[in-house]
């Protein structure tokens, strides 16, 4: 008898959390694909991104909590108006100064990556977040230790219950509120993409237009359009920095043929996301442009083949590519109030 | 109406408890002593071994009864040395003669994003840089390691070709003792390691797939005693 009337409870209780569940649904965003674009990558099945989970993630993202000393958060590299790269540092600089030896990338249009890190070693958004919170250079915290005080904290628990239905915080719902966020940075409203979309009174100069027809000649099979990447791995001859030794996707897949070789960056918003490389070892586009033209050395058996005829472009060429490259900026991107540091 | 809320509870309860009624259990061994951390095992040859962790996934359980599969199971389960209860897996009430299993995670859920669970990167078995998961972790200190504090670790894992590190077990089942006791006698796998040439191997690649592939021998379950 007392069994029954407990369970009769039960089912009530469970009828009233489910009835609560269903009412504060977190509210779910439609992830848009810009017109001609290709499908993302990312599994959006398995993490729908919501308004609440973005706004989770945002906030997670400007959060110093996340490191050791409370010092960094994800945005200290990642800095919105330069495309979410660390300007100025050629290589990352992460708490108590200690140096990284990359530079950080940006982090645009990550929902058509399919690997992360410039080597390539990390196979899915959702779990690169771990490397940033645990790196000594980075946070060089632990998760054990963002789960406690995210649990503890006042805010977070209530923002989680209202992102993934429970106050209960874990390595999981942490990445995923992340990931909402980060893979919800698209930028698609440069003055290139207003042209594809032939845009009212929107038109290449004749400058920007030679320099497209370069850039189709030279870039395009590595840096693809609409994405400018193909996602795939090459090697533009840099010479390997002897302290650094890098040797890129080499020390993931431990196969000769992937020394030398990093991930080929998008070149959206590139006039504001210098340094460049993933060393950071050039500071301005002009000195990029130099080095494709002139710099390359065309013997270096790690080349990518389609780089080893020299480009020597002359000075207009050089000035046409340029222009081109400028118009891949999105200001509506880097300014987007949206994806700033949460008031 | 009391009726029927006790044969809703019934119900409740088959579908909790009626599922799993048998369990395997996992036996460490150490030349088929019990494997114990951080205990010094000394061998005829007077070479000494003192381990302090031992840790491994099994996934993708299967039950097969006349070479027909009855039963597979899609969980990834955490075997951990240091937590007794970890080396228990609840399987369902069924008749079979064989089971397989993998060692380690394959590679649909190595690229399946954030997991919950026995996958949380939290327990220490998830490479971050170089996404994956660690298959088998042996861990702790020998005189045949060349490192200066004599230590070993064997951080064996990996998914991508040519370098795969899973491995699969078959294990004929010849006995009706519950739970079904599986040795694991790290042993042969110690005894296949080349201390002079790595006491550490901490990434996916050539050595990683070498020492995986002793894995599978040190599986066994023995018949019925009795
Ligand atoms: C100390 C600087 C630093 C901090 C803090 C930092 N990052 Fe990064 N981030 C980097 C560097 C450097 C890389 C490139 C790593 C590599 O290639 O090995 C990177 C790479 C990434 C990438 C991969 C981008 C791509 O296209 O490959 C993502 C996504 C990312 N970071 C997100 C985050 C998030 C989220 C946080 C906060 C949890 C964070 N980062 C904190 C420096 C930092
Ligand atoms: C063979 C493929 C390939 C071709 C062709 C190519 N690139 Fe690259 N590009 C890369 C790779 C790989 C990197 C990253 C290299 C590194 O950091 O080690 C890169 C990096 C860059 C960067 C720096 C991006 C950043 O975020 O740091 C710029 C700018 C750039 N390329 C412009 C160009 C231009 C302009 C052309 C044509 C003149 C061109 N690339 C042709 C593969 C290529």
């Amino acid at each position: 008898m007392k069994i029954n009337i407990l369970f009769f409870f039960f089912c009530i209780f469970s009828i009233g959390l489910i009835s609560f569940s269903i009412q504060s649904d977190p509210e779910l965003i439609e992830f848009v694909v810009p017109k001609k674009w290709p499908k993302p990558v990312y599994n959006f099945a398995k993490n729908p991104v919501s308004e609440e989970g973005f706004q989770l993630g945002r906030k997670l993202f400007y959060d110093p909590i996340l490191s050791r000393d409370s010092t960094i958060s994800c945005a200290s590299c990642h800095l919105q108006y330069t495309g979410f790269t660390h300007v100025d540092h050629a290589v990352s600089h992460g708490i108590e100064g200690r140096k990284g030896t990359r530079n950080s990338p940006v982090l645009i249009n990550l929902a058509w990556n399919s690997t992360f890190h410039w080597d390539g070693g990390v196979n899915n958004l959702e779990v690169q977040g771990i490397n940033p919170i645990k790196h000594p250079a980075e946070m060089d915290n632990t998760l054990e230790e963002v789960i406690h005080r995210l649990s503890i904290s006042e805010t977070y628990p209530a923002l989680f219950k209202k992102a993934f239905g429970s106050t209960e915080i874990n390595t999981s719902t942490i990445m995923k509120a992340l990931t909402q966020y980060t893979v919800s940075l698209v930028s698609s409203n440069s003055k290139y993409d207003q042209v594809q979309r032939k845009e009212k009174g929107i038109v290449f100069t004749d400058q920007e237009k030679r320099g497209l027809i370069l850039f189709q000649a030279h870039c395009a099979s590595c840096h693809k359009e609409p994405l400018f990447t193909n996602s795939f791995f090459a090697s533009n001859g840099l010479k390997i920095d002897s302290l650094l030794n890098d040797v890129g996707r080499y020390s993931i897949t431990q196969q000769p043929k992937d020394s030398m070789q990093f991930k080929i960056p998008t070149l959206r918003n590139i006039e504001f996301t210098f340094p460049y490389m993933h060393d950071g070892r050039f500071r301005k586009l002009k000195d990029v442009i130099n080095y494709y033209s002139e710099g390359i050395n065309t013997k270096d058996r790690h080349l990518s083949s389609q780089l080893n005829k020299s480009m020597n472009f002359n000075e207009m060429q050089k000035k046409d590519l340029l222009a081109f490259l400028y118009t891949l900026t999105d200001k509506s991107f880097l300014y987007n109030k949206r994806f700033s540091f949460p008031k | 109406m009391k009726i029927l809320l006790l044969i809703v509870t019934l119900l409740f309860q088959v579908f909790i408890f009626g599922q799993e009624n048998s369990r395997l259990q996992l036996t460490p061994l150490f030349n088929g002593l019990p494997l114990e951390l951080d205990k010094n095992y000394i061998l005829d040859d007077s070479s000494w071994y003192k381990f302090s962790t031992c840790r491994f996934y099994l996934s993708n359980l299967s039950f097969f009864k006349e070479g027909k599969l009855k039963e597979l199971d899609n969980e990834a389960y955490l075997i951990d040395l240091e937590e007794p209860t970890r080396l228990f897996i609840g399987i369902k009430n069924m008749q079979f003669d064989q089971i397989s299993f993998s060692i380690g995670i394959d590679s649909t859920t190595n690229v399946a994003g954030i997991l919950d669970g026995a996958l949380d990167p939290i327990n220490g078995m998830y490479w971050a840089w170089n996404s994956g998961y660690i298959n088998f972790k042996l861990e702790g200190t020998s005189s045949q390691s060349t490192e200066k504090n004599k230590s070993f670790e064997f951080h064996l894992g990996g998914y991508l070709a040519p370098y795969q590190t899973i491995q699969t077990v078959n294990l004929p089942i010849q006995t009706n003792s519950d739970p079904i006791i599986i040795h694991v006698d790290i042993y042969a796998f110690i005894r296949s390691i080349d201390f002079k040439k790595s006491s550490n191997v901490m990434i996916p690649g050539l050595n990683a797939v070498k020492l995986s592939s002793v894995l599978p021998s040190i599986f066994s379950v023995l018949p019925n005693e009795n």
